[in-house]
């Protein structure tokens, strides 16, 4: 047994090159599977590290409808009434100068730490000084609560941030906030951590937004919700914590996305496998005939190749994990900017590994190299017999005959069932959709065999006889298709793939660009509150000055964002403007009407985010609890807001101020006259004493809105490269194990006199015709791809929609690369039938007959 | 577990002033830190109450202590402690009224730290809660007198006529695991006991005082809830108050401390600073105060008492003198004290042992082990 082993592991000494394409297959495959692992754990992590509260889960909150939020009055009653673990909590989401966003959580740390904690579970040796820096103290305390305070920043997250010790970062929305002050732990996730006094004067509130419930004693809850329903607490409100569920169902379609690319990564690697043990196979016909006829049975011979199966699994594990690791940390900060960009979530920069992936990368390894490697496998076990000659046994046939067509349509049916069916929920729903996609996908590769077969066919038929060498060569593509066929449909998903995405995102950011154009139709903001600053109605060279403000609320148990702006806002005054913003078509006679109902105050406007998640459609009506008692609005018309997963509602200004007097102003929107520049206007308002920090011009908000839109899609572009790049190794493991099969072939043509650069020409010419039908048929597929992004994953995920705009220069770009990408994997192998001798082809066929 | 141990441990430092690097070294340093700035505890000065009762703010540390021996009616024996620490971050007196905590100040310089401890024949439970100053959290009040934390409270009783101190209420409950609480009427008929000159209680060679007064002959009945059953008790309790600004001089370690309710009706407070002297030889500052039945106190003095250690005993990787000998034969004290049991070890940031003790009469200890008193030890400072 031990010579058999011997003998057929010996291959891969010889050919260190070709094991390497192996290995590179299985581990390109398994590596991407485990980055998008990591990613998604580590996400996770983070969303649990977000959904608690400085590491303290928080399992209830206690709102209020008062305008000044809750008073410390009533947190210090119920503390003294014997419900310790409130926590009083004021949050703020600001964004930075650059657009990113800064997630502020103040809180009193006192009383999040000291409890009723069981004094024996702390213990000196547990003491950590890298807590929160190296001379946290009593004086670091004070100067943490008393003015001018300090924010604590994570360091990763200072870093990211370029924020050094002592900072101050100015937030677009005006706010100053105190002296930076980096710390060593994590312990808040990636937010920045203020003391409650301080944010409360900072922010300038009278109340906490919340009081965060850290118990979990099902007692003390039971008698707290009694208590809060009793009319003495008549303004108060026990509600579950719903934040953690809100982040995790919002970002699950963007991590079922990744695993679903990266299940793509996987089958692309498993074509490589596939290319790569039919090369390892043929090279080895000779050997195996040998030891046949040494009297070796195929049962030793099938175990012999098992073990060598299993040894290629264990090392293709130990690299993929390895590799996926390495590749999932330094794809962290691209995840990490999408996720900011499209979801505000924080996700560390630190990637966690867990032991659990070693196994199920090598059950996916062992599953996938067997699927892989069976049909080679079986081709040499059983046809390189003593006696029986080699014959390609894979030889396409022309035509539609019904075995090979009812595939196809079985994928067909079942990606349209997929895509179409109404499954329970909108998880469900999503993986229907990539189920559907991937039917489809798959459904695709087997056409691309019977389209390629299908032009041979016209070739063979209409080419005249004189055309010899055209017609030497659609002969010959007809002969090579069995083994290039697998590594073509690996092109052809990865330039699907290509092709799709782009399309999807440079539709999305067409519609993002046109949104915006209209959504900041005013020409200056200035952002903050406004109760300090007064800018004059007259000031010249502005035609109109309208306010807004905001207010978060809760509405059950999500947290829901009230924005609202009076009526000289362009973006709603103005019908045309108007009607480029609401995501229903709504006939243009009735859009002034619409207008008119909501200025009045008749209802509301939600973001379609808002009504695809929580299925609230225009003429419904939404319950919120307001200053004055709960109240019914009913909703108008739904409107576009790309980039934000929150849900929102708009609101004229004066509605906002009479039901929640306490909101938020969050600044002005002027509308210059065109009699003076903008720059002079800026001027003016400085000179009025508003801080220059505070304002802003529509081109510098439209720059920071597209480098955040642009972060979003990094990780995407990321992956698809990778996908390209697996696939471009797939092709070249295809093309050398071609070549090493028609050595004799080729040089037998060099033999009668063909010269190389004729053989060459033809080798390289069917490729091309081969990629060219790849690529034709992909703009189809990739088209449906796109449209399967846009009108389905798109609306499940971020509730989002938008038209998909068909774009030549997206499938021109991802040809383009895709041929490149060919082009590099066909240079090897064209070099080798330019340089290597007669005497090498010949030679190499006697191992492979 | 990890995570929860973190917050009280970082918050901890900040309770008690005490740098980073000095964790893993010795946790009480901030008791010998200079009290510059902080008001100075002085031999003339009169103590006033009620007005003593409440918070010092301008004094870096102070403390407001409860310990009682308790028995239920089949005679088992159980210890409640309970203490509220008041520590001033800065030297500047907060703008707040601390005493009341009524007006809101974030930005207080007072923290509040609380110890609750209950006893049994076999088991030691403690528990820990903090809060900042300035809330309205936690704070004393000097006339009607209450120092609370959160739910944990020590106030004169609803039922007290308008100006008197006593009956005082204990109240504290936990849930961990089952309930565990106290709630505790406290009686006197004696008045307060000032120790040291008037209250002054020096603790070093070199000026180191406190301002310490102690109320040794408190009656007490109620209930606590044990693992959620609750056991009615009555026994014998001691507060002590007492402030300052740096208790320990910079050769001393901590100190051992002992109060004993003693059969015969007397109440026995004895300590005895540790510290290092000329060529590093243990050198001890020891003072007590003993009270009779009707109040009246001798203050004890240095070399009127032996204090000898007879065992230690490791405890979280502290080696503590847990059995002692004490003799002051000028008023024919000589005992054998003894631990009620040994786990009474408070193992937080700020590591001190605190328990139950029986005091018995030496002379027949080794025949008879007849028990003559019962109280309190502390011992602070052993690392």
């Amino acid at each position: 047994m031990a010579i058999i082993l011997k003998t057929l592991l010996s291959y891969h000494w010889r050919n260190l090159g070709q094991s390497l394409f192996l290995l590179t297959g299985l581990v390109a495959g398994l590596a991407l599977w485990v980055a998008v692992q990591v990613i998604n754990e580590t996400a996770k992590s983070s969303y649990q590290q977000a959904s608690q509260l400085l590491d303290y889960q928080v399992t209830h909150l206690i709102t209020t409808n008062l305008p000044q939020g809750v008073p410390l009055e009533v947190y210090a009653r119920l503390r003294r009434a014997g419900y310790d673990g409130l926590v009083p909590v004021l949050e703020r989401r600001l964004r930075d100068s650059k657009g990113r966003f800064l997630e502020i959580i103040a809180t009193d740390l006192f009383a999040l730490g000291g409890s009723s904690t069981k004094s024996s579970d702390v213990k000196t040796e547990d003491i950590d000084p890298v807590i929160i820096g190296n001379s946290f103290s009593g004086e670091a305390w004070l100067s943490f609560i008393q003015p001018p305070y300090s924010v604590y920043i994570p360091s990763e997250l200072a870093s990211s941030l370029v924020v050094e010790e002592g900072d101050q970062i100015v937030t677009r929305e005006g706010f100053l906030l105190p002296p930076s002050h980096i710390i060593t732990n994590q312990q808040g996730g990636n937010k920045l951590i203020m003391d409650v006094g301080a944010a409360m004067a900072v922010f300038n509130k009278d109340g906490f937004d919340y009081i965060a419930v850290t118990s979990g004693d099902q007692r003390q809850l039971a008698l707290l919700a009694g208590l809060l329903d009793s009319p003495a607490f008549e303004n108060f409100q026990f509600v579950s914590n719903a934040e953690a569920l809100d982040l995790t169902q919002l970002t699950d379609s963007f991590h079922i996305n990744l695993t679903a690319m990266s299940l793509l990564s996987l089958a692309v690697g498993l074509f490589i496998i596939y290319n790569a043990a039919q090369f390892s196979i043929l090279y080895r016909r000779a050997s195996i005939r040998t030891l046949r006829a040494c009297g070796v049975n195929l049962a030793e011979l099938g175990f012999g190749l098992a073990v060598e199966y299993l040894v290629w699994v264990i090392i293709g594990t130990i690299f993929g994990c390895g590799l996926g690791y390495w590749l999932g940390n330094n794809l962290l900060p691209s995840v990490s900017a999408t996720l900011n960009g499209l979801y505000g979530a924080s996700v560390s920069a630190s990637a966690i590994f867990n032991i659990d992936w070693l196994w199920q990368t090598f059950l996916i390894a062992f599953a996938g190299m067997g699927l892989a490697i069976a049909v080679p496998m079986r081709s040499l076990l059983f046809t390189t017999s003593i006696n029986k000659p080699f014959t390609n046994q894979d030889e396409l046939t022309y035509g539609a005959n019904w075995q090979s067509v009812l595939p196809i349509a079985i994928l067909l049916v079942l990606a349209w069932i997929l895509l179409n069916s109404n499954l329970l929920n909108q998880k469900q729903a999503l993986i229907g959709a990539f189920g559907g996609l991937a039917a489809l996908l798959l459904a695709g590769t087997l056409i691309l065999s019977k389209v390629l077969m299908w032009f041979v066919w016209l070739g063979k038929t209409f080419l005249p006889n004189s055309w010899y060498m055209t017609r030497w060569l659609v002969s010959d593509i007809r002969l090579q298709l069995p083994r290039t066929r697998i590594a073509f449909m690996a092109i052809l998903l990865a330039l699907v793939a290509n092709i799709g995405v782009n399309l999807m995102v440079n539709s999305f950011r067409a519609a993002f660009n046109d949104w915006i154009d209209y959504r900041l139709a005013a020409d200056i903001y200035v952002v903050g509150e406004y109760d300090q600053l007064v800018i004059p109605k007259n000031l010249s060279g502005v035609a109109a000055l309208s306010l807004s403000a905001q207010q978060t609320i809760r509405w059950q148990g999500h947290s829901i964002s009230l924005r609202a702006v009076d009526s000289q806002d362009p973006a709603y005054n103005d019908i045309g403007t108007f009607s480029r913003l609401v995501a229903e078509t709504i006939p243009s006679d009735s859009i002034a009407d619409v207008q008119e109902q909501w200025f009045t105050g008749a209802g509301v406007f939600i973001n379609e985010q808002f009504r695809h998640k929580q299925g609230i459609l225009p003429g419904e009506q939404i319950t919120l609890d307001t200053s004055t008692g709960s109240e019914n609005y009913h909703v108008l018309a739904t409107l576009h807001d790309y980039g934000n997963t929150k849900f929102q509602i708009y609101l004229p200004l004066k509605t906002l101020k009479i039901y929640w007097p306490e909101a938020n102003s969050s600044g002005w929107a002027l509308m210059l006259d065109g009699t003076r520049s903008e720059l002079s206007v800026i001027e003016k308002l400085e000179n009025l004493g508003v801080p220059a920090e505070r304002i802003r011009s529509q081109s510098e908000i439209k720059r920071v809105a597209s480098t955040v839109f642009e972060r979003t899609f990094l990780i995407t572009a990321a992956l698809n490269s990778l996908t390209l790049i697996i696939a471009g190794v797939s092709m070249l493991c295809a093309l050398l194990a071609l070549q090493m099969e028609r050595s004799g072939f080729i040089g037998n043509l060099l033999s009668i006199g063909l010269h190389r650069s004729e053989l060459i020409t033809g080798m390289f010419a069917t490729l091309l015709f081969k990629f060219t039908v790849t690529f034709i048929l992909a703009i189809p597929l990739g088209y449906i791809l796109a449209w399967v992004l846009i009108e389905k994953i798109n609306i499940l995920s971020f509730g989002w929609t938008m038209p998909l705009l068909w774009q030549a220069q997206s499938i021109i770009s991802a040809g383009l690369l895709s041929g490149f990408v060919l082009i590099l994997s066909a240079i090897p192998v064209l070099w080798l039938v330019r340089r290597k001798p007669l005497r090498h082809w010949l030679a190499m066929a006697k191992y492979t007959r | 577990m990890r995570i929860l141990v973190l917050m009280p441990t970082m918050l901890a430092m900040l309770v008690w002033d005490i740098p980073v690097q000095a964790q893993s070294g010795d946790p009480y340093v901030f008791l010998r830190n200079a009290a510059s700035g902080y008001a100075e505890v002085l031999s003339d000065h009169k103590l006033e109450f009620p007005r003593d009762n409440g918070a010092h703010p301008e004094f870096r540390i102070e403390w407001w202590y409860v310990t009682a021996n308790l028995q239920d009616v089949d005679g088992s024996h159980y210890g409640v402690q309970w203490t509220l620490f008041r520590q001033s971050l800065s030297p500047l007196i907060s703008t707040s009224d601390e005493q009341g905590g009524e007006k809101s100040d974030w930005g207080s310089n007072q923290v509040w730290l609380a110890h609750a401890a209950i006893t049994n024949e076999k088991l030691h439970r403690h528990w820990q809660k903090m809060a900042r100053g300035g809330i309205g959290q936690a704070g004393v009040d000097a006339q009607p007198f209450s120092a609370w934390i959160d739910h944990w409270a020590l106030g004169t009783s609803l039922s007290s006529r308008s100006n008197d101190l006593y009956p005082l209420d204990l109240r504290f409950s936990i849930n961990d695991n089952g309930e565990y609480a106290a709630n505790l009427q406290l009686t006197a008929g004696t008045p307060m006991v000032l120790n040291g000159l008037d209250g002054y209680s020096q603790k070093s060679a070199s000026g180191q005082a406190s301002y310490y007064y102690s109320q040794p002959h408190l009656e007490v009945s109620g209930q606590i809830v044990w693992q959620g059953e609750p056991v009615m008790v009555t026994g014998q309790a001691w507060l002590d108050r007492e402030w300052s600004s740096q208790p320990l001089a910079e050769n001393q370690s901590g100190w051992d401390w002992f109060s004993l309710h003693l059969d015969d009706g007397r109440a026995l407070m004895l300590y005895q600073m540790r510290e290092i002297g000329d060529e590093n030889k243990d050198e001890y500052w020891v003072s007590g105060s003993l009270v009779a039945k009707n109040g009246s106190k001798i203050n004890i003095l240095q070399d009127e008492v032996q204090l000898e250690v007879l065992t230690t005993k490791t405890l979280d990787n502290r080696e503590l003198p847990l059995r002692w000998h004490v003799s002051i034969p000028k008023y024919d004290i000589d005992l054998t004290i003894e631990p009620l049991h040994d786990q009474q070890f408070i193992s937080g940031f700020l590591p001190y042992w605190e328990g139950v003790i029986f005091a018995f009469d030496s002379k027949d200890y080794s025949l008879l082990r007849r028990q003559v008193g019962r109280g309190y030890m502390e011992l602070m400072g052993y690392n």
